[in-house]
């Protein structure tokens, strides 16, 4: 942990509400990519990254400082979006197999209005219908999959800071991140 | 009477070959990585080279992880912080994120040094001021009274 983000986490820890807005600056982007790529839906995410923010700030004092803070916020963004996921299965009395492909129109539908490099407008489309395929194919990993292909793959962590986010051995993590990747590679062969 | 479920010996060979080919495979994840031991990570690539099935596998396999790492970072809305301070401000019951004079945004310390501009320039104008009511002249001897009797008519 650098310098800097040890007396940021000591001013939250003080409640010094712009140490606070500053946290949200650094790393509102991040948390709102996975809640996105975890939930597939752009106002569940934003909610969701929403209750991340408002836990972190509610709970920084049991945030003990033996990981970096972007690694407890994962855990958060992880947490909250798992549990989103349970209460709308739940609410619309639907199987979670029919709720991960509803996530997965929603994302891909959402994720082709996102921003991107300047390209050839032939490439750009195909690079979006690539993407969207893409989407939906994450979408019907089961989640355990999912949130490792969004760590490692999308977010590009490092297998240290997996580990700590989803408490599982390195090993694991390797083993089913590849099937989970075996199991895209499939899927968008299956598309394309 | 022969065991028809057991394998030929071409089967046997055939399955083996299948089993060394989804072991191999097993090792892309790694491969791609280049976490593999220096040994397996050459023996794979070669494979991979001279053999067109791994070729075809592996390429399937690096065209998924292209797209994966070619995908949009999703960024939160413009007004984002914004939204999350007025929640914790309203669950709070107003104990944070509570809006203050000059607005939220203004850092204290660029606060205090425009108090300190504008306490340099009240103090300038006072001093500069032909009217202002701290004017101080030091350069100027004082002026002696002039003789009453110029003014006021002696009678």
């Amino acid at each position: 942990m650098t310098r800097a983000e040890r007396r940021l986490i000591r001013r939250l820890k003080d409640r010094d509400e712009r140490a606070f807005t500053e946290l949200i600056e650094l790393q509102g982007d991040r948390v709102f990519n996975v809640c996105f790529r975890l939930l597939g839906n752009r106002e569940e995410a934003e909610d969701m990254a929403q209750e991340v923010f408002i836990n972190a700030f509610k709970y920084i004092d049991s945030f003990a400082g033996d990981s970096k803070l972007s690694t407890w916020l994962y855990i958060i963004a992880k947490n909250v979006s798992k549990n989103r996921i349970k209460r709308l299965v739940v609410r619309h009395d639907r199987s979670k197999a029919e709720f991960d492909e509803q996530i997965g129109r929603n994302a891909a539908a959402a994720a082709v209005t996102a921003p991107s490099q300047p390209k050839r407008p032939d490439e750009h489309v195909e690079g979006l219908e690539l993407e969207k395929i893409m989407q939906q194919a994450i979408a019907e990993l089961d989640e355990d999959h999912r949130i490792l292909i969004v760590l490692r793959d999308i977010e590009e962590l490092s297998y240290e800071e997996i580990a700590a986010i989803t408490e599982l051995a390195e090993g694991t993590i390797k083993s089913r991140l590849h099937r989970a990747r075996l199991a895209l590679r499939k899927m968008m062969m299956k598309r394309m | 009477m022969a065991d028809d479920t057991k394998d030929t010996p071409e089967e046997t060979e055939g399955g083996e070959a299948q089993s060394e080919f989804d072991a191999n495979v097993e090792l892309f994840s790694e491969y791609y990585e280049e976490s593999l031991p220096a040994e397996k990570q050459a023996e794979i690539k070669k494979l991979i080279a001279d053999d067109e099935r791994y070729a075809k596998a592996y390429a399937d396999f690096e065209k998924t992880m292209e797209l994966l790492s070619g995908m949009h970072k999703m960024s939160a809305p413009m007004d984002f912080d914004k939204k999350v301070e007025d929640t914790i401000h309203r669950r709070s019951d107003g104990r944070f994120f509570g809006r203050k004079a000059f607005g939220d945004r203004i850092p204290y310390e660029i606060l205090a040094v425009i108090v300190m501009l504008l306490a340099g320039f009240i103090y300038w104008m006072g001093r500069t001021s032909g009217t202002g009511g701290h004017r101080l002249n030091h350069d100027e001897a004082p002026q002696e009274d002039k003789d009453p009797g110029e003014v006021v008519p002696k009678l």
